[in-house]
């Protein structure tokens, strides 16, 4: 019975760590390039009174075991990275990727880092950035005589020059990665590369397998929140069912204790 | 002394052990692939431990208990006989990822781990560093032949017996030169090729068009044999009875969710409960009753 109380403690561990995804995801409803996670649980080992299949004779086994196992625990907790909708903004330095692919990005400490958030904007010398300071790799300059830039599908980045010409002032490069659930989120959309999620693999936009570039819009945050809910009450009553659980194993133990 | 004691003893063990499965199969109510345990008891008749004695008839008046001299032994206790597997299809949830795969039919995947070979129903399948189709824990899910459809070697989806887990290395996983008899060898690798991954219901696994390998999907005749063990992985006590799936068929982008149905659940939680109250009320009655013979029968 301390068993069943301990069980259902696991329980309430685990609903309170999906609970605590769930309420991250609803938070970054609004977060441009923001995924959201996934929990999935693993059942705990089992004990094993007796063996499944184990010889009782010659030529008989005990048909079924005793197996009493311990609870829940929570296996992975990883982002999915399905494709968020598109939100026009009609801003210049907007892209956003749609299909495949990650910008990297150097972080002001020098740190090359990851993101699907493309918010980008100019610091006074002209150079691509996000608004944490992160530069585009490579780096992309506009003239500061430019009109302003267009960039194509393939990543191409154009700027119109004041005699009416158009000069190509960049190459948009994106990477891949072959686990891109293995990414290490560190805040800010900026995903980090990891030994799980292997080396990037870099490419040119629609080559390859990769997204294409899309200005002017930014990927909105791909959860869902219908589907959040229903996760919500989900993990509410299974958390409530543990604590009913427990009530039972608390008030058995306390009837054992009182009969004397 | 009264031995029905134990009786009720008996049967408040056994409910606190039918606590403990409902704990552990709410605990995991919402675990993708988990299949609910369920216990079942068995009386145990302690009468029937000894031989029917022919009735030794004294001389003189002849009572009932002459004829079933039983000396307290009539009881039947209850004990937990064992736990099976129940393994009742889960509702399936719709998820959208390539590599979450859910099994329509009574088949497992096959999944190599240290320790062997062991089968599950979760299909939330994963990418490694290398490319290979692993677990979330980071185990290879095997094909059902080494070297993929492109090398097809008779004698197909039958499980390998004699394999060493951990055999070979990475520049022969998902090569032919891995060798039949390799676990290794039929290790998914996906690595290299670019594009979709599409997973067929017949378990054929294509990536940009390309044919990768078949997913092995066992059924077993029995499946009250399989062992379960943590994170959702079964074992087998004897991997020769897996064969190749007949009756499974395989869906993409669909998960499993646990088969565990919290109102059947809950209603095994409060009969247990009040059940385990009934046994010690009558342990208490026991106790009440041995009071008595203490302390009462002297003042007669």
């Amino acid at each position: 019975m301390i068993r069943a109380l301990s069980s259902a403690s696991t329980g309430l561990e685990a609903q309170q760590a999906n609970l605590e995804r769930i309420s991250n995801d609803l938070a970054n409803v609004n977060t441009d390039g923001y995924k959201r996670g996934r929990i999935e649980f693993k059942d705990l080992m089992y004990q094993t009174i007796k063996e499944p299949g184990a010889q009782l004779g010659v030529g008989s086994q005990t048909p079924v075991g005793i197996q009493q196992g311990m609870g829940v625990r929570v296996g992975a907790n990883h982002k999915i990275f399905e494709q968020g909708p598109a939100r026009m903004t009609y801003h210049q330095t907007d892209l956003m990727i749609d299909g495949e692919g990650f910008f990297p990005v150097q972080m002001p400490n020098g740190e090359i880092a990851y993101t699907r958030s493309g918010a980008f904007h100019r610091d006074s010398s002209g150079r691509i950035q996000l608004s944490n300071g992160a530069k585009l790799i490579p780096e992309i300059t506009v003239p500061p005589n430019a009109g302003g830039i267009s960039v194509s599908a393939n990543g191409e980045v154009k700027a119109s020059l004041p005699a009416g010409q158009e000069a190509v002032i960049g190459q948009i490069q994106l990477v891949t990665f072959v686990n891109e659930e293995g990414l290490n989120s560190a805040g800010d959309g900026i995903l980090k590369a990891t030994a799980a999620s292997g080396a990037p693999l870099q490419g040119v936009p629609t080559e390859n397998g990769m997204g294409s570039i899309m200005q002017g819009a930014l990927e909105g945050s791909n959860v869902n929140v219908a589907n959040s809910m229903v996760e919500l009450i989900q993990a509410q009553r299974a958390y409530e069912m543990n604590t009913k659980v427990m009530g039972a194993a608390d008030q058995m133990l306390g009837a054992t204790a009182n009969i004397k | 002394m009264a031995s029905g004691i134990w009786t009720a003893t008996a049967g408040a063990v056994a409910r606190a052990q039918a606590v403990d499965v409902v704990a552990n199969n709410l605990a995991n109510a919402d675990t993708m692939g988990f299949k609910k345990d369920q216990l079942t008891f068995k009386e145990y008749l302690a009468a029937n431990e000894r031989e029917h004695l022919t009735a030794d008839i004294p001389r003189g008046p002849i009572k009932d208990r002459d004829f079933h001299p039983l000396d307290g032994r009539d009881q039947s206790f209850v004990i937990v006989d064992g736990t099976t597997t129940n393994f009742r299809p889960g509702n399936l949830r719709v998820t959208n990822q390539a590599l979450d795969v859910a099994i329509d039919g009574p088949g497992f995947f096959e999944v190599s781990t240290p320790s062997g070979i062991r089968y599950t129903r979760h299909g939330s399948f994963k990418l490694s560093t290398d490319g290979r189709l692993v677990t979330s824990e980071g185990f290879p899910v095997l094909s059902s032949q080494p070297g993929g459809l492109a090398a097809q070697i008779p004698n197909t989806a039958q499980p390998i017996t004699n394999a060493q887990p951990g055999q070979g290395g990475l520049e022969t996983q998902g090569g032919v030169s891995a060798g039949q008899g390799s676990v290794a060898g039929r290790y998914i690798n996906l690595g290299d090729v670019q594009g979709r991954v599409s997973i067929s219901p017949k378990g054929e696994v294509f990536s940009g068009g390309e044919s990768i390998g078949q997913l092995s999907v066992v059924e077993f005749s029995d499946l009250s044999r399989l062992r379960k063990e943590a994170a959702l992985m079964f074992s087998s006590p004897d991997p020769s009875s897996a064969r190749a799936a007949e009756r499974s068929q395989l869906q993409q982008g669909v998960l499993e969710t646990s088969n565990v149905n919290p109102v059947e659940e809950m209603s095994a939680l409060i009969r247990a409960n009040r059940m385990f109250e009934h046994d010690l009320k009558a342990l208490k009655t026991y106790g009440d009753l041995m009071q008595r013979e203490v302390n009462d029968i002297g003042k007669l």
